[in-house]
């Protein structure tokens, strides 16, 4: 059986999960105005599925934190779960992730608490449809701005797919376990596990620090305590110390800066920081580490290495390069997608 | 001081301008924005003026960062002299002062030793200097009030500022673009929307432009209010030298 047409499909939410947004890549353009990029936490995962769906431009996907939401699908449309295990099921049948599975009228989306990692992305073909704002439909929930009306999703929302034709799409039957799809090229980051250390490139603010402050950063274990979201992590760990003041005249940021206030204790800044910050940052983490930072949860720890803007943009460029790479796979992958009976 | 370049990650730079704050510097960065944008580049992402520095997110597939500080230094001799018939934007922000709209303009103007009428003049009188956006959209950070009516924050921060509230926190003043809890002494509130959120062009204010704010009363702002986005703002060019109360 061949599909190529997608068309008004709608997502009803019978359960909204832990904290579930809708994000694409997020708000570019616009912090000279102080408007937040937001977008993915995990950008990674979130761009694996999209090429996994057939979506040549990152549309509008679902975000979600620890527990999924249980979906109902009016329609046809295809999906991907990419990032964190939550155990993906449709129909209460487990399916794998990276792997792209069509749904039909009344097909149920939902999933289990998390078993590694903490953000699962639910790609959709043609994106979800709700109004965009400067250019993305990214929900910041502070700022109440995007996805539905600027907030998480709740039991009883609805939201449109938007209409996409393709090439033809083979459907074959989804068997269950035992069924081999694992692709490893497609699941493998790469590269670092899980626990290696974060690289970090100082900044010129790394001045504002002792030697024995950039020290204890470089070689201690910090901890994500309970205040870690999508603005930021807040960190625990050996205090590391500043020169005098902790206090700067307000700067710019990036997603992955990192903050020290007069606590000496890190904040690192995430996908919904604000644009501009008043706090010495040590320096940033390089954008290979940023994707792993974003699925480690509560209580984990980390340590940072340090390494130069040399290494880093070899790294940045390697990273790049295999992200691409799998994109393209994923994308091939897209054609031939499964069907749960 | 010659500006310094350092990098911010693997994908960014950060160009420090001088740790201070002064509207000159604010000018000379503008100015490298303008220059970098004549430049015409692939691949610069974001440009995010602050205080006194600028950041620039490009494409490190295609610069590395030895190539963009050599693409970026000429772009930072500073080339403009001060003159006073260089044309600035000022753009006026309508208010009701006090009453409902400004519960604190009494306090104001007790805690100054001064009347509410010499409170709305002083406030009025200034054009003031948008030195960047930031905090949450629309936010403008504005220099040059007359210290004559700073005023310290409240002391309990209230729940609820209504969008469009003008307030005083020390020696700053500002408008709330959105509804959000603050601390600032509320005298007066503009029917203008500060960031909107359905055009291109969303913020009503950019770093380099001068806000005048401009007494109205309640009727007036209950007119600008009715036409909601479709109110034009009145933006004029001024020369340097014929701004208010900027010394």
């Amino acid at each position: 059986m061949a599909l190529n047409k997608f068309e008004n499909a709608v997502i009803h939410v019978d359960a909204p999960g832990m904290y579930t947004t809708i994000q694409d890549i997020g708000r570019v353009g616009y912090q000279q105005y102080g408007m937040p990029v937001a977008g993915p936490m995990d950008s990674e995962s979130y761009l694996l599925g999209q090429a996994l769906v057939g979506n040549t431009e990152p549309v509008g996907a679902l975000e979600c934190t620890i527990l999924p939401p249980t979906l109902t699908v009016k329609g046809t449309c295809i999906v991907a779960f990419t990032g964190a295990d939550m155990q993906p099921t449709i129909n209460n049948v487990v399916v794998p992730r990276y792997i792209p599975f069509v749904c039909h009228e009344g097909d149920v989306i939902s999933g289990g608490f998390s078993q590694c990692g903490v953000r699962m992305y639910i790609a959709f073909s043609g994106g979800i449809d709700v109004p965009e704002i400067n250019g993305s439909v990214s929900t910041h929930t502070k700022a109440k701005i995007g996805g539905l009306e600027g907030r998480q999703l709740k039991a009883g929302d609805e939201f449109g797919i938007k209409s996409l034709t393709r090439e033809a799409v083979h459907v074959c039957d989804y068997y269950g376990e035992g069924h081999n799809l694992f692709n490893t090229v497609l699941y493998n980051r790469g590269g670092r596990e899980y626990h290696e250390p974060l690289r970090v490139v100082l900044g010129e603010q790394a001045k504002h620090f002792t030697e024995n402050g950039i020290k204890t950063f470089g070689s201690k274990i910090y901890t994500l305590t309970v205040q870690c979201d999508r603005m930021g992590f807040r960190l625990d760990g050996p205090i590391i110390e500043h020169v005098d003041s902790a206090d700067i005249i307000s700067d710019g940021a990036v997603f992955g800066s990192i903050q020290v206030p007069s606590d000496g204790n890190p904040i690192v800044l995430m996908a919904d920081r604000q644009t501009t910050g008043g706090y010495t940052k040590i320096g940033t983490i390089i954008t290979a580490d940023l994707p792993r930072l974003s699925q480690l949860p509560v209580g984990d720890g980390i340590h940072f290495d340090i390494v130069s803007i040399e290494d880093a943009q070899d790294i940045y460029r390697t990273y790049m390069k295999r992200l691409h790479k799998r994109m393209q796979l994923a994308y091939e992958q897209s054609t031939y997608v499964f069907k749960v009976n | 001081m010659k500006p310094t370049i350092s990098p911010v990650g693997d994908r960014a730079i950060s160009i420090d301008f001088g740790q201070v704050i002064d509207p000159t510097i604010n000018r000379h960065i503008r100015q490298t924005i303008e220059r970098i944008k004549e430049l015409q580049l692939e691949g610069i992402i974001e440009l995010v003026p602050t205080y006194c520095a600028l950041l620039v997110e490009y494409d490190a597939m295609l610069y590395s960062y030895s190539e963009i500080c050599n693409i970026i230094e000429p772009t930072l001799e500073e080339g403009m002299t001060n003159t006073t018939n260089e044309l600035v934007t000022v753009v006026e922000v309508p208010t009701v002062y006090g009453g409902e709209f400004g519960p604190d303009l009494s306090f104001v103007a007790s805690h100054n030793h001064l009347s509410e009428d010499e409170v709305i003049s002083i406030h009025s009188g200034t054009d003031y200097l948008v030195y960047m956006l930031g905090f949450i959209p629309g936010f403008t950070y504005l220099g040059g009030m007359d210290s004559c009516i700073a005023t310290p924050r409240l002391s309990s921060p209230r729940t609820l500022i209504p969008a469009g509230s003008v307030g005083i926190a020390g020696e700053q003043t500002g408008t709330y673009p959105s509804d959000s809890p603050g601390g600032w002494q509320i005298i007066g509130r503009t029917p203008v929307t500060m960031y909107d959120i359905s055009k291109a062009q969303a913020a009503l204010l950019k770093a380099g432009d001068y806000v005048r704010y401009v007494p109205i009363d309640e009727s007036e702002f209950h007119r600008i209010k009715a036409l909601g986005t479709d109110y034009v703002p009145v933006i004029r060019e001024v020369e340097v030298g014929d701004l208010r109360g900027v010394k």
